[in-house]
């Protein structure tokens, strides 16, 4: 039985429940776009995928892809794997391992088209060659190096021209190297895929290179959604501001002033309590509750009270960490809120701070991201 | 119990583990109590006696009547053991021949006696008893055996002992005196196997001694005479072998064996005597 | 590090390698006694006897045929154990071990009661049929099989509950029915499993004695397998027990090592060591 629905590409409201996993997630993705679900560990990423698979079936909720309902709990419909027709690129990439490369291509076309063993094998020469894979066409996958069984995996699963791509964490396996190589690889080819692709990641710079969209999973829940470059200069929740090096102070906006949330509020770090925290914001600051995001480049550290200046917040407190980054020195201030600052180590060494000293914290006015806390497209 | 996991699947297996094996223990314990019990009573009556402890080989056909004599002579000897194994005699020969511990051996044919005599582990063996085959057939006899000239019909399963074993040397002997092919589905062991199949039905017949069918339930085998002229007769010598520990109850029970008391005993079987 | 390890692995401390070493003498000294004491000279004589053909040739042929059977319905047993889902799996997969710890006559005689001629099947296959299975080849192959299917169920089902299933879930979203997915990927992973399985299981069902005397009886050529001639041998002719023995053990020896290494290199060739 197939039940036909509207819409082009995949349409899913993603309900499950899985032990500690409370998942309730909507997706959509239109054919030839590429959506990063990015979400800490834990966070019901790959389940969201096994589902999508197939391997999972939903509690609540409905897959619909091109139309074709796929998995409707509510009426007892739900299509088994091996007819979904989706390409699935798995961590650890699950070659079989009693299957040389061209034969692990080969194997969807196979079963899933009933191709003949020598079309099949034709077809699985032209993705490994599409893939840079023709000498390693006849290796076993132990002898595959990381980057070649990651490819390897992409072309089985594209092989069979699946109606739904799902990538589960494409990279992570890979050393660094490999990693930079692969992920260009992949990004170029996506585009040329005429599916919807569903990844899922918690490399930030996976989710951002790779995707048109990126939707933030955290505890089986959507928690924002949006263009790459929306989700990473405009995060929603802490995790996402950590992801992208931001600080993120929840506020109350009226008026171009935006009075921060503090004690429990922020990065979640806790600030002590005392006078309400304002700065104002930038012009076209909106009214209402607000987020502020601030790159730790950004804030300036002292250790003398600095002058005031016009649209410029100064905050007091004393060092809680100091940190290295390369050339970059990484230090915490236990201020109201909780700041990140980051300063070249040639001037941490003028400063010489160390835990405990006491700095003071200019934030410009320029440098700040005010944004409503409502979050589109939720 | 709720299955949680590694430890409860321990203490599951565990349980039957410990278990079986004590229960085993148990039944054997209560096994051996019980003789002791019996034997215990007769050996505080005559304070003197010493406890004596023999073991007796056996032909499988002497299953019955030797447990009976065993237990008269037990009665008659008190503080006296008699322990048995039956099996063929061919077999038993050769586990005396290759040293098992034995005090007397009774044998079902004179070949497997000479073997033993022959081998110096016994002298001046006496026959106790004779006796001669029998067709055994199962109660409701499927095959409709009457005469052992039924035997070679086709379609007809019969049982015969081995060819190495007496009661087969014997069976051998009757079928050529009879002029009869017979082609058997199995060779038992020994008598008793063969008896067991005929009881279980399923074999059609099968040539065992008169004594094993006088022997079995009647309920489930019932015997077929075959006639003197062309039966075997098999001779039963008994020995007190050369190795024995206690040459003296050995000796005493073999006495007992050829006295009236176990004459008796072996004619109620249906042995024929020995002469 | 590894270094240390494997030093540390050639010396066993000798609380465990007085006893290791007295549990190999006993279960080699056995073996060694039986060709110190071989009657060499007479051999060929023995051994180019056609009873003894007859009872190695029945003996080959009823254990391999025992073996095709055991894999051909115990696989899908094992992976209908490691796999399915169904009411009384934990019962079904402790009764089918129940034949591994059974003694063989105990099977033998529930054998017959159940194919016996007045059997609680065989009946009706007498009655309806005129089939009786009792003292035919097919009761040897029988009683084989009903002592050495465990030995496969469980050494293929140890492999599927090890095996990683998730390539089956690769092969699903690949387009691979069930049925598919068990004959062109988890069948080849746990080849060597079934493999390791046969060659026990074949190993049983050639040394197979009581279960086989009890229900197919004794008569050469049909069911006088070696081990029953070995028994029968030993009463009148120990040298030929002997050196029938000999055979069973050179048998025995042959194949396990034969196989052993192969294995071991299509193993190693997987990458599933």
């Amino acid at each position: 039985m197939i039940i036909k629905s509207d819409g082009t590409g995949l349409v899913a409201r993603i309900g499950i429940e899985l032990g500690t996993l409370d998942l309730d997630a909507e997706l959509a993705v239109q054919p030839g776009r590429t959506l990063a679900v990015l979400g800490p560990n834990g966070a019901g990423k790959s389940t969201l995928l096994r589902a999508l698979a197939g391997l999972v079936p939903l509690r609540s909720g409905q897959i619909v892809l091109n139309g074709v309902v796929l998995d409707q709990p509510e009426n007892r419909h739900f299509v088994s794997p091996e007819h979904r027709g989706t390409g699935y690129v798995f961590q650890d990439y699950l070659l079989f391992p009693h299957l040389n490369a061209i034969d692990n291509v080969a194997f969807g076309p196979r079963v899933r088209h009933r191709v003949r063993r020598g079309a099949a094998r034709a077809a699985a020469r032209q993705w490994l060659a599409r893939l840079g894979l023709t000498e390693v066409a006849h290796l076993r996958p132990n002898a595959l190096s990381g980057g070649q069984a990651q490819r390897v995996a992409l072309a089985r699963a594209l092989a069979p021209d699946p109606g739904l791509l799902l990538l589960d964490e494409p990279l992570a396996a890979l050393d660094a190297g490999t990693r930079l190589e692969v992920r260009a690889e992949i990004r170029a080819l996506l585009p040329t895929l005429d599916v919807p692709v569903v990844l899922v990641t918690h490399d930030p710079v996976d989710a951002l290179t790779l995707a048109d969209d990126v939707a933030v999973l955290e505890r089986g829940r959507v928690v924002q959604r949006g263009t790459p470059v929306e989700v990473i200069t405009r995060p929603h929740t802490p995790y996402v501001a950590r992801l992208a090096g931001l600080n993120l102070f929840p506020g109350t906006s009226s008026g171009g002033v935006v009075t921060l949330d503090t004690g429990s509020g922020g990065g979640g770090e806790g600030g002590g309590s005392g006078a309400p925290v304002t700065l104002l914001g930038p012009s076209d600051a909106p009214a209402g509750k607000v987020l502020v995001a601030l790159r730790p480049s950004d804030v300036g550290v002292h250790i003398e009270e600095p002058l005031r200046a016009e649209g410029v917040l100064v905050l007091t407190g004393p060092v809680t960490s100091v940190e290295q980054l390369g050339d970059q020195v990484r230090v915490q201030i236990s201020t109201a809120p909780v700041v990140r600052a980051e300063i070249p180590a040639r001037r941490l060494a003028e400063l010489r701070l160390v835990r405990g000293t006491t700095v003071w914290l200019t934030i410009d006015r320029k440098h700040v991201e005010v944004y409503s806390q409502t979050k589109p497209g939720l | 119990m709720i299955r949680t996991g590694r430890k409860a699947r321990v203490s599951r297996l565990a349980v039957p583990l410990v278990l079986v094996p004590a229960l085993a223990l148990l039944a054997a314990g209560c096994g051996s109590d019980d003789d002791t019990a019996t034997a215990a009573p007769s050996a505080s009556a005559t304070a003197s006696a010493e406890p004596h402890k023999i073991t007796v080989l056996a032909a499988a056909s002497l299953t019955e009547t030797f447990t009976t004599l065993g237990k008269q002579f037990e009665a008659a000897h008190p503080g006296t053991t008699v322990t048995f194994s039956f099996a063929a005699s061919s077999a038993l020969a050769q586990q005396i021949n290759s040293g098992a511990p034995a005090d007397v051996f009774a044998s079902a044919s004179a070949k497997n006696m000479t073997e033993v005599v022959d081998a110096g582990n016994a002298t001046g063996p006496t026959t106790f008893a004779t006796n001669s085959l029998e067709i055994a057939v199962p109660a409701d006899n499927p095959a409709k055996i009457d005469e052992i000239g039924d035997l070679d019909e086709a379609g007809v399963k019969v049982a015969l002992c081995e060819a190495q074993v007496p009661c087969g040397v014997a069976a051998t002997t009757v079928l050529d005196k009879a002029g009869e092919k017979v082609t058997p589905v199995t060779y038992g062991a020994d008598v008793k196997a063969v008896l067991t199949s005929v009881s279980l039905g399923e074999v059609d017949a099968g040539l065992v001694y008169r004594t094993d069918v006088a022997s079995a339930d009647p309920k489930k085998v019932i015997g077929v005479e075959i006639p003197a002229d062309v039966n075997a007769k098999t001779s039963y010598p008994i020995v007190a072998l050369k190795e024995s520990k206690d040459a003296e109850t050995a000796k005493a029970f073999v006495d007992y064996v050829l006295s009236a008391d176990g004459t008796k005993v072996l004619t109620e079987a249906g042995f024929g005597p020995a002469k | 590090m590894t270094r240390a390890r494997r030093e540390a692995r050639v010396r066993a401390p000798w609380p465990l390698a007085v006893p290791a070493a007295l549990a190999t003498v006993f279960l080699l000294f056995p073996l060694l006694a039986l060709i110190i004491r071989a009657p060499w000279e007479s051999l060929p004589d023995l051994l180019t006897d056609p009873s003894t053909r007859h009872a190695l040739w029945l003996s080959v042929r009823t254990a391999t045929i025992a073996t095709a059977i055991c894999m051909v319905f115990g696989v899908p047993l094992a992976w209908a154990l490691s796999r399915a889902s169904f009411p009384g799996r934990d019962l079904i997969h402790a009764l089918v071990t129940i034949p591994l710890v059974l003694p063989p006559v105990v099977g033998g005689v529930s054998l017959l009661l159940v194919l016996g001629r007045r059997g609680i099947v065989g009946r009706h296959l007498d009655n309806w049929f005129g089939l009786t299975i009792p003292f035919t080849t097919d009761a040897v192959i029988l009683a084989q099989i009903f002592v050495a299917m465990p030995f496969l169920v469980l050494s293929v089902e140890g492999a599927l509950s090890a095996a990683d299933q998730r390539f089956e879930e690769a092969a699903a979203t690949l387009g691979a029915s069930r049925v598919t997915t068990f004959r062109r990927v988890t069948l080849p992973m746990i080849l060597p499993a079934i493999g390791a399985g046969a060659v026990l299981c074949w190993a049983r069902a050639l040394g197979e004695f009581g279960a086989t005397i009890t229900f197919a009886g004794n008569f050469p050529k049909t069911t006088q397998t070696m081990p029953l001639a070995v028994y029968l041998a030993m009463e009148v002719d120990p040298e030929k027990a002997i050196a029938l023995s000999l055979v069973l053990l050179s048998v025995s020896i042959v194949v396990l090592v034969a196989l052993r290494g192969r294995w071991w290199n299509s193993r190693q060739a997987q990458g599933i060591v």
